[in-house]
């Protein structure tokens, strides 16, 4: 849990460029991931396919990729092991969670720099608008996260 | 946990443990025994046997159906807005669960792992006054079902509407006018207003009455 705050916490940081109080109130009851991984296990692999790794993304988009990455890995395999939350809170389907569960931390590495951009997508509106909602309303909207429609 | 094609059968052999574990979760979580005979085909005899070695009980009594599709839509002396938020986080519970494969998933197990997923995304920050509020597994069955278990959602008389300020995505009675069946997170908002606008005329109101 305090991963995923974390990790909610970094990909928040990098679409808004600054989060105020009630930001950081808010995202302390999300118990979901507010970013969305949309991607298939082949798009994964064709980006591994590549020999050489073209440094797309600047250090901070790798990082947020690789910390992405990490806690998706440690999800998909607590999902293989019979943990399915770990699919609703990540939002994410069982080939994904195989190809995500299978990466070595080279692959990660890989993926963290070699990818165009972020690897997860975002739409800041419902968070911020949440976020503004009296502390009570606020705090349920952050706890129903998962029912948020975002734009695809 | 493997997830239970729509189209396996509980006499397959190839499918016979499957069925079994999803009864013995359906137990676990205290469903009624004619949801667990619909979804696995075991006899009654067998369930309550599973029962008793599983929760030292019988089955809980009652229908299968309770309620109404009003109950957990409409805000009103029975349904505050927390049970309607509990109904909306199980409702994407089981929509994110019935996307995890591309080939449709049996309705029992679709269930009962949504309903886990559920209990485990809503323990965080639970109170013991809160967990009273969520829902039971036999509350999220009827749901469902109001909901035509969201694949026959045409002639369903619950419809799910997002709000266009919060996006929040919940139920609504579909035969019922829209205007009273607004956003619970909304709801609680404009409560929320609503007690800090009187709140300053209370406090005036009580030093007034205090006598010198």
């Amino acid at each position: 849990m305090v991963d995923l705050y974390k990790l909610n916490r970094k990909i928040a940081l990098h679409w808004l460029g600054r989060l105020d109080s009630k930001h950081a109130e808010y995202l302390c009851h999300v118990p979901v991931c507010i970013g969305q991984f949309t991607h298939g296990p082949g798009e994964l692999e064709a980006v591994l396919s590549r020999q050489s790794v073209p440094h797309h993304n600047s250090l901070g988009v790798a990082k947020l990729n690789r910390q992405y990455l990490r806690y998706a890995r440690l999800a998909a395999k607590d999902a293989a092991a019979g943990k399915l939350d770990r699919l609703v809170r990540l939002g994410i389907n069982l080939a994904q969670a195989e190809a995500l569960s299978n990466l070595s931390n080279e692959a990660i590495n890989h993926l963290a720099f070699g990818w165009e951009g972020l690897i997860v997508q975002f739409t800041p509106q419902p968070f911020t608008r949440g976020a503004a909602l009296h502390s009570r309303a606020a705090e349920q909207h952050a706890r129903a996260f998962v029912a948020i429609r975002q734009a695809a | 946990m493997r997830p239970i094609p729509e189209n396996a059968r509980p006499g397959d052999p190839r499918w016979a443990v499957a069925f079994l574990d999803l009864a013995q979760g359906l137990v676990t979580a205290g469903a009624k025994a004619k949801i667990i005979e619909r979804f696995t085909d075991l006899p009654h005899r067998k369930i309550k046997e599973l029962y008793k070695a599983l929760r030292g009980t019988s089955p809980p009594a009652g229908p299968v159906m309770q309620g109404s599709a009003r109950y957990f839509a409409l805000p009103g002396k029975h349904t505050s807005e927390t049970i309607r938020l509990q109904c909306v986080i199980f409702l994407a519970c089981y929509e994110r669960m019935a996307k995890i494969t591309s080939t449709p998933v049996q309705r029992g197990w679709l269930l009962l792992a949504a309903f886990n997923s559920y209990l485990s995304i809503t323990e965080e920050n639970l109170s013991s006054t809160d967990s009273s509020k969520r829902l039971d597994i036999n509350q999220a069955y009827a749901l469902l079902s109001y909901c035509g278990f969201m694949t026959m959602r045409e002639g369903a008389e619950l419809q799910l509407r997002q709000c266009p300020v919060c996006s929040m995505s919940y139920p609504v009675v579909a035969a019922e006018a829209l205007d009273n069946q607004g956003c619970p997170v909304c709801a609680i908002d404009e409560n929320c207003e609503r007690l800090a606008e009187q709140a300053p005329l209370a406090r005036r109101g009580r030093r007034r009455s205090k006598p010198g």
